[in-house]
């Protein structure tokens, strides 16, 4: 197996994990938003693990769309 | 052997890599700063190496480009090197015949060298020499490899975490800079008044006075010139380019730079 295979299964491996975790993530994330504890600052940090959670999502989606308009514009000039 | 092209496949992927373990990062519920900070790095670092990959080709012609307009052609400045290199060496071998010549005679050998310290002269000369030669050799791996230098580079800057960034943008401004800048140095050396020509045009001048007149020569005017025009001179336009190399390396990486070969005396 060469470099580039090896680098390019860790990619898609590394993808997938990362959507795995965003579903953790969402999953946590709500969880202690809306879980019936009083105390502020666990509601907080469910709230900023939401918002990276849709922050990764986005980037994770529009990855290989960034990738591929940066080779057009790239094959443009 | 990798080839460029290889090159540049592999630090695309790295460059995705980079980026995918950015979201993996940014996906991660765990509410700690120190990891999340991470996250936005890494997705720009992807993003920034994959322009650098795109953009190779017009660093390349640029810098080809660049050489054209400013610096003077690769072709005279080898052709000095090696020029000066020759003559360097047939200084050595016609004094070291010389010296040998003097010495057989009795007792004069011996008061030469209380008067004259004669390895102070052939230990500066193979100095010169040996630095000669390794700029011959610098410039030999940046002629040839420069491409391969940026390529390299680029590939460096594509690693995860930032591990080659420092390292990589050091490789890629120094063969930017030193394939631009090394041609100048013989217009460099002769604008400070240091050319090769003049270290051999005055021995038709002292070569019918006596011994001690050609030794006085060779210590007060032949050494501190030659030094200063093989080595000093160099050195000076050296740190120069390094400099440069420096500040263009912390340009691209944005965290500094450094020089990826040794440039010094040793």
């Amino acid at each position: 197996m060469s470099i580039l295979q090896i680098v390019q299964n860790l990619t898609t491996e590394v993808a997938q994990i990362a959507w795995g975790l965003f579903l953790l993530a969402w999953g946590v994330g709500w969880a202690l938003r809306g879980s019936p504890i009083p105390i502020f600052r666990i509601k907080r940090s469910g709230q900023d693990i939401l918002e990276d959670a849709i922050l990764a999502a986005f980037f994770l989606a529009i990855g290989s769309s960034i990738f591929a308009l940066i080779q057009y514009l790239a094959s443009q000039v | 052997m990798f080839s460029i092209a290889d090159l540049l496949t592999v630090a695309q992927a790295l460059s995705l890599l980079t980026y995918f373990i950015g979201t993996a990062i940014y996906a991660l519920p765990i509410p700690l700063h120190g990891v999340k900070k991470w996250a936005p790095r890494l997705i720009a670092d992807g993003i920034y190496s994959l322009v650098l990959i795109t953009a190779y080709t017009i660093i390349v012609s640029a810098t080809v480009e660049l050489e054209n307009e400013i610096s003077g052609s690769w072709g005279y400045y080898e052709y000095w090197l090696q020029s000066t290199i020759t003559q360097l060496s047939m200084l050595y071998q016609y004094l070291s015949l010389a010296y040998a010549g003097l010495t057989s005679i009795p007792y004069f050998g011996k008061i030469i060298n209380s008067i004259f310290p004669t390895w102070v002269f052939f230990s500066a000369l193979s100095l010169a020499l040996s630095y000669l030669s390794f700029l011959q050799l610098l410039s030999l791996f940046i002629y040839n490899d420069f491409e391969v230098l940026i390529a390299l580079g680029i590939l460096l800057i594509a690693l995860p975490f930032r591990i080659g960034r420092v390292i990589g943008a050091s490789f890629i401004s120094s063969a930017i800079v030193f394939f631009i800048g090394l041609p100048y140095l013989p217009n460099f050396l002769e604008n400070l008044g240091l050319s090769t020509g003049q270290l051999f045009l005055p021995v038709s001048q002292v070569s019918n006075t006596t011994v001690f007149g050609l030794f006085n020569y060779m210590y007060s005017y032949l050494l501190p010139q030659m030094m200063a025009v093989t080595i000093f001179g160099p050195l000076i336009y050296l740190t120069l380019l390094a400099s440069l190399s420096i500040g263009v390396a912390s340009l691209i990486s944005g965290m500094g730079g450094r020089l990826p070969f040794p440039i010094e005396v040793p």
